[in-house]
Formats: structure tokens, sequence, C-alpha cells
């Protein structure tokens, strides 16, 4: 709020002043995020005069206004005192902070009061009326703070200090005498040493010419000592480089079998890369064999625990899970048997949780041996260097070869192991629920004519409660009353027994019922 | 607003520095902190108060002079308008706008024109007549009007007591 006021002063004092030059105007402009100075800390010349002084900050009034009881305060001030308490600071008469008058002649007054530059700790003596004081800092006042003009220097200074900074200031960009670029002054010995203009001397061949085209001369120097062009394949040589065509490359051994050495080498990237590729689609199979065989192992788990619960319940289908089984098993056997699978020595699925183990070390053994053979190719091409190389090599190759062919087929084999694996699952899956959905069928079926049953004896249950036959007491095991009455009713409804269900079981046949057909169906059905 | 009142309470001291007022002396308690002063009042003459030396310290809200310091006792007083812990409790020293003790006329409160020297004068003022309207310290009060010998008497030992210490 006071930085506020004080911007605001600041720009209230600049257009009121009647010799407004266009640089106080662009002092007055928002453009400053500080404000030149603060009225509050000015310093004047003249000993206080109590009567030009506001009441509140004790300084010399800055934007005076007078309020309706007469008296008179800064702006800023008597704004701030009425936010806490409405009233006069001096004699606590209420105020209507819109009812505020600008003091004009007072404000001049205080205006031309004649002030030392704020800067007068740091050595400016100028003295200025109030009003100019800004005009002063802005353009005139040597003693006020700056940055150095180099972007990348950015030192706060003061403004009389400029000039002789910017002649030693280290960012400073000077031009490079040799090469004529722009440089930092304090990298200029630094650049010194890369500068492309510069002369240098080969240490070669003793001769001197600039940097630029020493980059070039190196390339060809005839004195530079260079290895023989074939020391990757093992050339000892080195010597100086107009020695090397004129005398080493005729009479260089492996220049002789150069050919044969860079077709092989092609050769070798080529079934490393392919080794590699292999290798990859390999780990990639892994997951996919480990997932199939975690899902078959839970199904024949599960086969397993209903197959037993079927022995112990004696149902129909009892003997299927031990066939189904049976049939998985004999499928891996088979699998696994396969002559192919000569790598495979597990041959039953329960021992398979080793087996992706075993397999995989077999792997990383082959795949060892063949790098192993590969190393031992390559060094003894390269240390003898003679004609036995040829016969090395052919080997390695050969080897990698059939290594890679027996590594494709593997994969091939597992491939459609996995296929038919799953084929056999779906089956084994559907034909199995098939079985069960019948199984449940026929059981529905029992389940129905034991609860028709069930009806039936309650009804006649509730029959015997509500007509007593007789002396003996409803629901008595008096085989020979129920029988009799159903004898008797048996003479009126004598085709009721087929609504059972149409399964008369042999015990409860003398039991049955005669009710009107009508309540007995309705009941049912319920 | 900070800078405001530093640069006020700055002015403030310096003047008080340069041109002292009879009945008491003001400095700051760490020169760092312009917020914090350390006052010694001299008991005024003719009262009962005269000849102690009561040390006080004088602390400033950043808000000054919107809002009023709290002066405070260092020395053991005994004054109707003064709290047994030191603190005073005169009108103008407190804050405009709200009015907890329920009594007292806005017109007597805190406004911004209040500087340290007119501060200390009204202090000075109320150690030769207090106002037991608004007592601070009730027994004080109550033995100013009941009992005056007695209050004389502690008044008076008070003083002696403070002038030994400082």
């Amino acid at each position: 709020m006071a930085a506020e006021q004080t911007r605001d002063t600041i720009t209230r004092t600049a257009s009121s002043s009647n010799t407004t030059t266009n640089g106080d105007r662009k002092e007055a402009a928002p453009t400053s995020d500080e404000p030149l100075y603060d009225p509050r800390s000015l310093q004047y010349l003249e000993p206080t005069q109590t009567s030009l002084q506001c009441s509140v900050c004790c300084e010399y009034f800055t934007q005076p206004v007078s309020v309706p009881c007469g008296h008179t305060f800064c702006r800023g001030c008597i704004l701030q005192a009425l936010e806490v308490s409405p009233g006069c600071p001096l004699c606590r008469t209420t105020i209507d902070p819109s009812a505020l008058y600008e003091v004009i002649a007072l404000s001049r007054i205080c205006d031309e009061l004649p002030v030392y530059c704020p800067h007068k700790t740091l050595g400016c003596n100028h003295t200025c009326q109030r009003i100019q004081l800004g005009k002063h800092l802005k353009d005139d006042c040597v003693y006020i703070g700056t940055l150095c003009r180099v972007e990348e220097c950015r030192k706060k200074l003061l403004k009389k200090d400029l000039s002789e900074h910017m002649e030693s200031c280290p960012y400073k960009r000077v031009e490079c005498l040799m090469c004529h670029a722009k440089v930092q002054k304090s990298q200029l010995s630094e650049h010194h040493k890369t500068c492309p203009a510069e002369s240098v001397t080969c240490p070669h061949c003793d001769t001197t010419r600039t940097r630029l085209r020493h980059m070039d001369h190196i390339k060809e120097c005839p004195r530079q000592i260079i290895p023989c062009s074939l020391s990757e394949f093992g050339c000892p040589w080195k010597g100086p480089r107009f020695d090397l065509d004129a005398i080493h490359i005729p009479q260089c051994p492996y220049e002789a079998i150069r050919g044969f050495l860079e077709l092989s080498k092609s050769r070798m990237e080529a079934l490393e890369q392919e080794n590699q590729q292999l290798r990859g689609l390999f780990h990639g199979m892994k997951p996919q064999v480990q997932q199939l065989r975690d899902q078959v192992g839970q199904l024949s788990e599960s086969v397993q625990l209903f197959s037993h619960q079927e022995q112990q319940i004696g149902g129909v289908g009892g003997g299927f899970g031990q066939s189904m089984l049976g049939y998985m098993d004999m499928g891996y056997r088979n699998y696994h048997n396969n002559p192919q699978q000569q790598l495979y020595r597990n041959d039953s699925f329960d021992e398979g949780a080793g087996e992706g183990g075993d397999h995989e070390d077999e792997m990383r053994a082959a795949l060892a041996m063949e790098r192993r053979n590969n190393s031992i190719g390559a060094e003894s091409m390269i240390s003898n260097g003679g004609p036995g190389v040829r016969g090395s090599v052919a080997d390695t190759q050969e080897l990698l070869i059939s290594e890679n062919e027996r590594i494709r087929s593997e994969i091939e084999t597992l491939t459609a192991g996995l296929a038919s694996l799953e084929l056999k699952q779906n089956m084994a899956i559907m034909t199995e629920s098939m079985r069960l959905q019948e199984e449940v069928q026929s059981l529905r079926a029992v389940c129905h004519g034991l609860r028709m049953q069930m009806h039936y004896l309650l009804l006649e249950q509730q029959n015997n409660r509500h007509h007593p036959p007789g002396p003996p007491p409803p629901g008595s095991p008096a085989g020979g009353n129920a029988n009799m009455q159903q004898g008797m009713k048996g003479g009126n409804n004598g085709a009721g027994g087929g609504s059972g269900g149409g399964r008369p079981l042999s015990t409860s046949g003398p039991l049955r019922p005669r009710f009107s057909d009508g309540i007995g169906r309705q009941e049912t059905k319920l | 607003m900070s800078s405001q009142s530093t640069l006020l309470l700055k002015k403030q001291l310096k003047e008080l520095t340069k041109n002292p007022v009879e009945g008491f002396s003001a400095g700051l308690v760490d020169d760092d902190n312009i917020f914090e002063w350390e006052i010694v009042i001299m008991g005024p003459q003719d009262t009962l108060y005269e000849g102690g030396f009561f040390k006080a310290t004088m602390t400033f809200p950043v808000d000054y002079p919107l809002m009023p310091p709290k002066l405070k006792f260092v020395t053991a007083m005994y004054h109707p308008n003064v709290y047994p812990s030191g603190e005073v409790c005169i009108s103008i020293l407190h804050p405009p706008g709200e009015d907890k003790y329920g009594y007292e006329q806005a017109s007597e409160r805190w406004t911004p024109v209040h500087t340290v020297e007119t501060i200390l004068v009204s202090v000075i003022s109320m150690l030769s007549s207090p106002n037991d309207e608004s007592p601070a310290n009730i027994e004080a009060a109550k033995e100013w009007r009941e009992n005056y010998p007695s209050f004389k008497k502690k008044v008076q030992r008070i003083a002696r007591r403070s002038a030994e210490e400082f």
C-alpha cells in the first residue's frame, strides 16, 4: 500500500510540473518497478517548519488535502488513517473519504522546498526543488544505481562508474585479431588456443600452417605414424604414412587374404545378428509356455478333485474324470516322447516344473559353447595368420550354422506343441462341461420326483389332521388305517397316481393321498 | 507500511535525542530493533512519585502510527491505572474502533497523530492525577480513594526503591 501510494505521489508530482519534459513523462510511466525515491525520507535544506508538516507522518506535505473540519494531511496518510478510524486524527470529526480537497497552493509551496539529492550519502551534492528531483535522478544524478549493459554481466554499479566498468567488463566482447571473431574478453586467451587462424606446426613433419588447414593436413601428413590398414585383423605393423603404400602393403601377409578376411568378417557379423534375434524370440516364448503349463496344471487338479467327489457320490459318469486325466496324461507323454525333442529328458508332465529350467540350462550351455567356439576360431585365425586360418574359420561357421539350425527347429517344435496343447485343453473343457450338464439335469429330475413325494406326504398328513379317520391319532404309524383310507378313496379317484410325476416308487405307493385333483395339482405347482 | 513506521520512529528518535523533553528519556532496547524502545520516566515534581526513576518499555506495532504502541513498566509500579503486571492502561493507548472496556469515549482513544512525546506527556499527567473511573489495579484504586495515607506511603516506598535501583 505504501509503495503504491509512493508511486502515485511521484506520478502526480511529475504530471503537475509546469516544466515537464519528455524525460519526466517517461519516468512517470509505470514501466519502472521501483520508485526513484521515497518522498518520506527526503532531506530538506531549510529547517523544519512544523506548519508545513503532516501531523500523521511528521514530514512536509506530499499531495496535501484538507478535510471538512479544516485540518490538512497528506492524501496517503489521511486515507490510511480513515481505514482504521473514520474520524479526523486531530479533532475526531467524522470524515467522508470522498470529501477530500487538494490544497493546491500548499502543494506548490511544499513542492518548491529545496531538497538534497537522496544519494547525498553516496556523494551527490546536488540540491534542487522537490518537484525537480525526479528529473535529476532520471537524467543527471550519476550516483544512481544501474546495471552493466552487457547481457551476461548485469553487474550492479553506480552510473558514474559505468563507463570505467565497460572498459574492463570481463563479459565485454572483443575482436580476435587473427580470426576477427567476437569473443568475451575473459575468454580471449582461451580462444587463442583454438583460434582457427592461429598458425600451428605439425608435430610430425615440422611444417607450419593455420590451424584450420592443419586439421586437413593431419589426415594426410606423410610422416604421421599410423598402423596398418589391416590392423583390425591382427597386422602388427606401424610406421609413417608414406611407407604404408610404398613398402608395407606389397609385403603385408594380411593383404594377400584381404578378400577372404573381409568376407568372413561380414558373414560373422550377420550370423551374430541372427543369433541375437533368435535368442530374443526364444525369450519371448518362455512366458507363454509357462502360462500354458500353469493352466494345464490347474485344470488337471480340478479334474482330479472332481473325480474324487464323483467316486464318493458314486454318480453316473464317475469314471469320466479319470479317463479324462488319463487321456491328457497320454497326450503329454506323446508330446514329450516326440523323437525330435531330444533335449527333453523328462517324460511326464508332472515333473514338468523342472523341465523349463533344464531346457534353459541346456540352451545356455549350447550358446556358451558356441560363443567359446567363436572366440577360439577368431583367435586362431588371427594368431595363425597363415593357411591354417581357413579351416578353423570354416569350422566355427559350420558350428554356428548348425547351432542356429538346432535352435530354430526347437523353437518350431515348441510353437507346434503350444498349439496342440491349447487345442487339447479346449476339447477337454468342452467335453467335461457337456457331461456335467447332463449330470445336473438328471439330478434335477431326481430332485423333482422327491419334491413331489414330499408334497403328497405333507398333504396326506394335513388331510388326516382335518378328518380324523377314527380313534387312532393322525400321522400315527397305523399302516392298516392308512391303507384302508386309501383304498376307500381310491375308488373315487383311481387315476390319481399318474399325477405324481410318473415315477411311483414301491415304498411310497400305498401312502399316496387321494384328494380331489384340483387342490392337489395347485399345491404341487406351488 | 513497515517502512513508513520505521521512518517515522527513526525521525522521532532522532528528534528526541537532539532535543530531549523534560520528564523522560527515550532510547532503543536493541539498536537493531526500532520497534522496541526503552523509556525512563522521572517522577513528576509535587506528586507522590517525585524522585523516582521508572523504567518502561514501549513496543510499537508494524502498522504504527495507525495502531498504538504498548507501554509497560519494568520497575515496580503502584498506581490505579497501571496493571500489577506493569502494563499502562490509558485511553489514548487503546486502539480505535474497539471498545472492550465499554465506558470509553471514542474521542479518548488512539489517533495516528500521537507521538512518543505526546504519549509520555499523558503518562506523566496520569501519574500526577490518577483516573479512578477505570482502574487497572483495583487494590491501588481502592486504597487511593479510601486510605490515602497508606497509598502515599506505599508509592513513596516504590519511588525510593526505584531511585536506588536506578
